[in-house]
């Protein structure tokens, strides 16, 4: 039985010459879990939209939607408001009310329901999702990851027969994106609730779903089961947001139809692999030889609280950070990563130790001379960073140089590859291209030390490579970088040092093969596939390489 | 933690202070103003005793004391004659009895407000208006939830903005206006973008479908039935008590009380049982949670 019928259906936004949506034909089926990918921009979230008339963007539209054999719009709105739920990408901003219990109640409120009945839904609800102890909070105390799990359930609360999400966990670091979406597996399973969802960050959402739409361009360019996809895509640029165990497995010539898709069947293929192959086991650590360290921050027992009674963040912490490297600081949420971050640009101040940079105290930096010229700092939420109407004049700002703004501008975003969107609003760019945008804003500065809040967040594989490719070029004409992120891969892959952050401190910190290698749980999943054979093999191209040799 | 009188059903809570506030606005009689400003110290008590002493303090008796003072000097009604001011006018022994029971009504109102700040909190205020006017609560619910956010956003735009050298601290103070303006412009952009998503996140959610519902996680108990009764009870008799001239009092010229006793008695006793009632309930809990302690 289908949900949801497409049929031919063609949408193109007005004032824009491309078609978003391009003749697109998809039947999704009862209680099926369906992916939905593809590089940003490449018309998602425009098709999933269309599945809700009141979510419906304005524009020539042509072709039919069926939901459940009618007409969606002629499906009356209360149906569709209870039984297609709908969590949108920004967890913050899908928040009406000020209290947990109200926000719960907000959609059974709508409806009319009697308020013995909104009891009982809002209990169910709480207690299914673990809120009963968050209940009598604020909204605006919750973290991100909380945010959307609040969200999920107040859709749930409807009792949906269709959830659609659209990159639901864009906006939240690893660990709590991972709980979201055990979470959501948790209700497919239990529930039957059919569930399509758009995402780009492949690892965790690809083994969990039954079939997957990859689409490019506004076309639907494959549709199928897991193996069929890889199958499918094995040539494709997006090939690269796949999950680690599938792009080591395909390299290595795993079976058609026959890919592993997560690390444990990885690992046994690598197993069966080695011994047929009889690859040469190699468990030497890595060497790298000692060159010489000039160091550009150093950070001396710094201490630091929120306010005179809360409990330190950072407690002694102590690391230096090298001239012209990449350095990544990892951790979990709440380690204290960001502070260090606030800290470092001279934010926050500490209030013990200090912070040295170029071998002055920042205490004595002058505010002209730190920030714009030698520090910059790309934050968290990109979208902090805009302020212009258009990402033209936006990134304009940023230069000092009035004479030559057209030809940075240009030499710029072509390197971050948004030359298309230059005269877009920031705010209608979706959460990588608004990443993309504020890098480039910061990097026009032309800061001596680069400083990145969880920079590949909301970016697909294709561009975290294009991020890697910059960041070498600005490494190459001696920028220091120092990023924090969540990313294990990327950092296992392109960082030249890599720190834990943790319990207010920097507890072990390293050459970033090293580091990971010596790791057995914070580790990447490509070291996790092959640790029993090749120890020091962190990234995806050296297992290939490393299993290659027999 | 709340006591037993926060967890009382904010209707209760309405009904207790309306009927305080009522008589003890209205009615300035020595007994009736001497029961409420009672009262109105041990709640204060009780409920939060350090900052309820810093205000009672610093505020409350100082306002008692101006209207002790303030009124002798200003009014010189009354037939007991004291004494002569310079200026030739008389002292009376009204006009100070005036002045001491006005100094003490403000001063129980102050002291019932103290109390009234802490127990009536934003969401049972908003659960009141809701059950009146269920769209304005909304309305203060959704601002409630606005203004934090819009903060949050601020305070990230100004902190990303001087880390790439745009800061506020600039020494031009044309390029601090022009800065601080730019600022400005985008968070109006970012207040209309944010609740573009809010609309649609509530029209997803079947806002303006039907009439609304508006829910409320707070319970009536039998005990808060049997309060408002009292309470209404209580209402009822003080205006009997009020309008047969059961409780009267004259200040000028001369000043006199009620004649019937009984009547008056009985007002008094009602009145004493329903203010002291929140403290009664406490103290009553107080009660429980130690028997039960000592039994273990």
């Amino acid at each position: 039985m289908e949900v949801f019928t497409i049929k031919n259906l063609t949408f193109k936004y007005p004032k824009s010459g491309n078609c978003a949506l391009d003749s697109v034909n998809l039947t999704i089926k009862k209680g099926e879990f369906l992916l939905i990918c593809g590089k940003s921009g490449c018309g998602k979230t425009t098709l999933i939209r269309h599945l809700k008339t009141v979510l419906s963007p304005a524009g020539e539209k042509d072709g039919e939607i069926y939901y459940e054999g009618t007409l969606i719009n002629e499906v009356p709105d209360r149906v569709q408001a209870q039984k297609i739920g709908y969590v949108m990408q920004n967890p913050e901003s899908q928040i009406v009310t000020d209290k947990v219990w109200h926000e719960l109640a907000f959609g059974l409120e709508n409806l009319g329901f009697k308020n013995s009945a909104i009891k009982i839904r809002v209990a169910e609800m709480a207690s299914y999702f673990g809120i009963q102890n968050w209940f009598h909070r604020e909204t605006k105390e919750l973290s991100g990851g909380q945010k959307q799990i609040l969200n999920l359930a107040c859709i749930m609360a409807l009792n949906p027969d269709v959830i659609i999400l659209d990159e639901p966990v864009s906006q939240l670091s690893d660990i709590a994106a991972r709980e979201f979406l055990m979470l959501l597996g948790k209700i497919h399973e239990e529930f039957g609730v059919t569930v399509i969802i758009v995402e780009h960050r492949l690892e965790n959402v690809f083994p969990m779903c039954d079939r997957i739409v990859v689409m490019d361009k506004g076309k639907i360019v494959s549709l199928g089961d897991k193996q069929q996809t890889i199958e499918n895509i094995k040539d494709n640029d997006f090939f690269d947001a796949m999950p680690v165990p599938v792009k080591i497995c395909a390299k290595l010539g795993a079976k058609p139809y026959n890919v592993p898709v997560n690390v444990n069947e990885g690992r046994r293929f690598i197993e069966k692999y080695v011994s047929e192959k009889q690859c040469v086991k190699k468990d030497d650590g890595v060497h790298c030889g000692k060159t010489v360290r000039e160091n550009i921050i150093a950070i001396k027992d710094v201490w630091f609280r929120y306010g005179k009674n809360g409990d330190d963040v950072l407690k002694g912490l102590d690391f230096t950070i090298e001239k012209g490297k990449l350095t990544c600081i990892l951790g979990g949420n709440g380690a204290g990563k960001t502070t260090l971050l606030y800290i470092l640009c001279g934010i926050l101040a500490p209030y013990r130790g200090k912070i040295i940079i170029k071998g002055k105290n920042i205490k004595k930096w002058s505010a002209d001379g730190l920030y714009g010229k030698l520090i910059g700092m790309l934050p968290q939420n990109p979208a902090a960073l805009f302020v212009k109407d258009n990402v033209y004049e936006d990134m304009a700002e940023c230069i000092a140089d009035k004479n030559c703004v057209e030809k940075k501008i240009e030499y710029i975003s072509g390197l971050l590859d948004i030359n298309d969107i230059l005269d877009k609003h920031p705010y209608d760019l979706s959460g990588g291209e608004q990443q993309r945008c504020a890098l480039a804003k910061v990097l026009l500065t032309e800061p001596e030390i680069l400083i990145l809040d969880e920079p590949t967040k909301g970016f697909d594989g294709f561009h975290k490579r294009k991020l890697a490719e910059i960041l070498k070029k600005l490494l190459d004409d001696g920028v220091t970088i120092l990023m924090v992120s969540h990313d294990i891969e990327f950092c296992a892959e392109y960082a030249d040092i890599c720190a834990l952050c943790f319990d207010g401190g920097i507890t072990a910190s390293g050459n970033a093969k090293q580091f990971f290698a010596g790791n057995s749980f914070y580790t990447t999943s490509a070291n996790r596939m092959v640790r029993e054979y090749f120890p020091a093999a962190v990234t995806p191209g050296e297992v290939v390489s490393l299993c290659s040799i027999t | 933690m709340e006591n037993q009188f926060e967890r009382w059903h904010p209707v209760s809570q309405l009904a207790y202070y309306v009927f305080v506030f009522g008589i003890s606005v209205f009615i300035m009689h020595p007994v009736i103003t001497g029961i409420s400003f009672i009262s109105a110290i041990f709640l204060g008590i009780v409920i939060d005793r350090k900052r309820f002493l810093k205000m009672f303090i610093c505020l409350y008796i100082p306002a008692v004391i101006a209207g002790i003072i303030i009124n002798p000097l200003f009014s010189h009604e009354g037939v007991s004659i004291i004494w002569y001011f310079p200026d030739g006018n008389p002292l009376t022994a009204e006009s100070i009895i005036y002045g001491v029971m006005a100094g003490i009504m403000i001063g129980s109102i102050f002291t019932f407000l103290f109390s009234f700040n802490k127990v009536m909190t934003s969401d049972k205020v908003m659960y009141l208006t809701g059950c009146v006017l269920p769209y304005i609560a909304l309305v203060i619910s959704m601002v409630l939830r606005f203004i934090p956010e819009f903060k949050h956003h601020l305070s990230e735009v100004l902190v990303a903005r001087k880390c790439i050298g745009k800061g506020l601290n600039e020494k031009n103070l044309m390029k601090k206006i022009r800065n601080a303006c730019t600022v400005m412009s985008i968070m109006a952009t970012w207040a209309f973008e944010s609740s573009v998503d809010k609309s649609d996140s509530m029209r997803a959610r079947g806002y303006g479908i039907c009439r609304r519902s508006s829910y409320s996680i707070f319970r009536y108990t039998k005990k808060d039935i049997v309060i408002i009764a009292v309470i209404l009870a209580a209402c009822g008799y003080m205006v009997y008590a009020i309008m047969s001239g059961a409780v009267y009092v004259q200040y000028y010229p001369c000043f006199k009380m009620e004649q019937s006793k009984i009547a008056a008695g009985f007002a008094y006793f009602l009145y004493a049982a329903v203010c002291i009632l929140p403290v009664f309930d406490i103290w009553m809990e107080e009660r429980v949670w130690k028997s039960l302690q000592s039994k273990i």
